[in-house]
């Protein structure tokens, strides 16, 4: 009976003794004990959440320091002001769609708190700023579900019903769009990287907002502009979006925004301009893209002056009927590469006549979306000569005063390749030669 | 064996073989160096394409210039006479044919890509998933367009009619098959786009452009139209191994049923 009984004891305190120590402090608990404006540095492992802040305090993690939520809500609920999160990764948000409220790995409502290098992921939205002001976000790495699931996830970094915000250093991918901003004026995003999203930047309802250095990368779309005014875009690259009818960026019913000196690469479109006006597009360079500049007709009075068109397979169309639209300003026009060569005499790098930018191409892309399938083709080369012969060619741009750019010197040691390959294989045959004979 | 390894010296021993190579390199050489001067990270995806459209022109005809005049040799010279009267029977000719002049010309221009390989690392940012996509569309490039060319090879009489078949199969590949699918273009609608899709899908060129650009993560298939949805309505590789077994076994039978006895006097 002892003996039984001993055995009985020691297994229960095997079993207890194996069950997870609550002794731990939770992670509420030690922000709940930090006083006002105080500090808490946590330790280099996982803290569970949900977690809620509702006083100002900073807290800073380590290098694997993790707040894992319990999936069934915001990991991180900041309602206060002034309060700082930094090196912390925050992961395992609801996911549901089907609550009161889309959840996220941060949602914060109060002013002037920073968010700095963070890592959120597992999550529905990245970092929610709602109706909050002076917020700085830094070096935050948001990851979402992946390409296949865009449709079922949030956004990467989301702004809705705020102002005077900054995100700077940011990387998002995989996210449905990578910054999503409603309602949201006087912001500043700049230097972030964007891909694999929908839309890099989605931005509706908002205005007096600066993107600048900004990349965004193989997204269905870079940026979206809908609904929007007074938005400076300035040093941004959009590069490879391309996809079923992608774009760099489209601005859509709005006006007044400034899009200047971005880089626009190999994008299906370089930008699209629907239902917008006023808008003016200056020193942007455009180069290897199906199409530079999709303009419908019912965008007018942009403004396009210092643009640099290269490579591309059209350089612009416009779709639809005619619309006016000014291809310079204060007698600069825009650059057109080789393909619209015209003399320069007087040697001020502006072309002594006018010229003009024609295409049958816009033909096609109105009729039918899948002509866009066709535009890397070697035949539409063909095509387009067939309907300048035939004249069905319309005219897309007329450009006063066309940019000439100074001839570039290309390297001389490029041109040694063709003699060398030559003697190379000069070499080679006369070597295989005597061997034979 | 034997079969690979005297096609392999017939072919190191003319000038074709190295006069089409020599016209990759150099191209490639030159796409290579334009490549340099795009952003560090588009660099490589944007060579790869680069590459691939220059493939679109160059790959095709020298695939079907090297492949049909190596079989209309054997011709030319009576060795086939000579092998079919011996052993073999026609059909398996064929295939020992088909295999040595794929391995031979595959072998080479992989061989090219992988010395390729090493400047691209030296001066892209290298991706091996990338390159092997990439190297997977030339393969297929030469498997498709090799049979083409022993097709011809085998149902010309004359070189002249082998060199004006072979430009033709060409222009008809890059150029006319595209222009007639542009004509048709503004009459597709959700109804018949089925039916689009499929002889759009079977032109290998597209197929292989649709295929790279999905595998290299640059052509989106989300958030597309449902016109675009019931257009692409299977995954690319299937629709490329479609592809290959279709023009594979077409043309290899084709050349055995429309096979000719040679250069006529």
């Amino acid at each position: 009976m002892n003996r039984l009984l001993i055995l009985i004891v020691g297994i229960g305190v095997w079993i207890l003794s194996s069950l997870p120590v609550s002794a731990d402090v939770s992670l509420q608990q030690l922000i709940d004990e930090t006083p006002m404006n105080g500090e808490l540095i946590l330790e280099n492992k996982q803290y569970d959440g949900n977690i809620e802040i509702t006083k100002p305090i900073t807290i800073i993690g380590k290098k694997a320091t993790t707040i894992r939520g319990d999936g069934k809500g915001n990991v991180v609920l900041v309602k206060a002001s002034n309060v700082t999160l930094k090196n912390l990764i925050i992961e395992n948000g609801s996911l549901n769609r089907s609550s009161d409220e889309e959840y996220s790995g941060i949602r914060t409502m109060g002013e002037h708190n920073q968010f700095i290098n963070l890592v959120i992921h597992d999550v529905y939205h990245g970092l929610y700023i709602n109706s909050s002001k002076h917020t700085l976000v830094k070096n935050v790495k948001v990851t979402g579900q992946g390409t296949g699931k865009l449709g079922s996830q949030g956004n990467g970094i989301q702004l809705v019903r705020t102002s005077n915000n900054l995100i700077e250093d940011c990387t998002i991918s995989k996210t449905r769009d990578g910054i999503y901003v409603e309602y949201a004026d006087k912001n500043e995003i700049r230097n972030n990287y964007v891909s694999e999203t929908r839309y890099g930047l989605h931005y509706m309802y908002s205005n007096d907002n600066t993107f600048y250095k900004n990349r965004f990368n193989k997204n269905t779309g870079g940026a979206a502009i809908m609904h929007s005014q007074n938005i400076v875009l300035k040093e941004n690259q959009f590069s490879f979006n391309q996809g079923s009818r992608s774009f760099g960026l489209i601005i859509q019913t709005s006006t007044s925004n400034t899009v200047l000196d971005n880089e626009f690469y190999l994008n299906q479109r370089g930008i699209y301009l629907e239902q917008s006006t006023q808008n003016k597009i200056e020193g942007n360079k455009f180069f290897h893209n199906d199409i530079g500049v999709e303009l419908w007709t019912t965008s007018t009075s942009q403004v396009f002056t210092k643009n640099h068109f290269e490579q591309n397979i059209a350089n612009v169309l416009t779709i639809g009927a005619e619309s006016y639209n000014q291809w310079n300003q204060n007698g600069m026009g825009n650059y057109w590469g080789t393909e619209l060569s015209v003399l320069d005499l007087d040697q001020n790098q502006i072309g002594d006549s006018p010229v003009e930018y024609r295409s049958s191409l816009y033909k096609l892309v109105e009729d039918n979306e899948l002509a866009y399938l066709f535009l890397k083709s070697p035949a539409i080369k063909i095509y387009e000569k067939i309907n300048e012969a035939l004249s069905t060619q319309k005219v897309m741009v007329v450009d006063e005063f066309p940019l000439i750019e100074k001839e570039k010197e290309s390297p001389p040691w490029m041109l040694l390749f063709i003699p060398a390959i030559a003697i190379a294989g000069w070499i080679f045959t006369k070597k295989r030669r005597s061997r034979l004979s | 064996m034997n079969y690979i390894w005297k096609e392999w010296l017939e072919q190191s021993r003319g000038k074709g073989l190295w006069l089409g190579l020599a016209m990759v390199m150099l191209t490639s050489i030159f796409l290579l160096m334009e490549a340099r001067s795009y952003p560090d990270e588009l660099g490589f995806d944007a060579f790869l394409l680069s590459l691939y459209d220059m493939n679109i022109y160059l790959v095709p005809i020298f695939a079907l210039f090297i492949s049909s005049f190596s079989i209309f040799q054997e011709k030319e010279l009576k060795t086939s006479m000579i092998l079919l009267t011996k052993k073999e029977s026609n059909r398996s000719l064929m295939l020992k044919k088909t295999i040595a002049i794929q391995t031979v010309v595959i072998g080479v221009f992989v061989g090219w890509y992988f010395v390729l390989a090493i400047a691209m690392k030296w001066f892209l940012q290298f991706q091996l998933t990338s390159f092997i996509y990439f190297l997977l569309t030339v393969v297929v490039l030469l498997l498709i367009f090799n049979q083409l060319g022993l097709f011809l090879g085998n149902i010309t009489n004359t070189k002249m009619q082998l060199i004006g078949a072979t430009i033709f199969t060409w222009f008809l590949f890059v150029f006319l098959i595209d222009l007639a699918f542009i004509q048709y273009v503004p009459s597709v609608s959700y109804e018949n786009v089925k039916l689009f899709s499929w002889l759009y899908f079977l032109d290998p060129l597209h197929t292989l452009r649709f295929f790279l650009e999905t595998s290299l993560g640059l052509f989106s298939l989300n958030n597309m139209s449902r016109l675009m949805e019931k257009m692409i309505w299977m995954a690319p590789w299937k629709f490329l191994l479609i592809d290959l077994a279709f023009w594979m076994i077409l043309f290899f039978e084709l050349s055995i049923l429309f096979r000719s006895k040679g250069e006529k006097s």
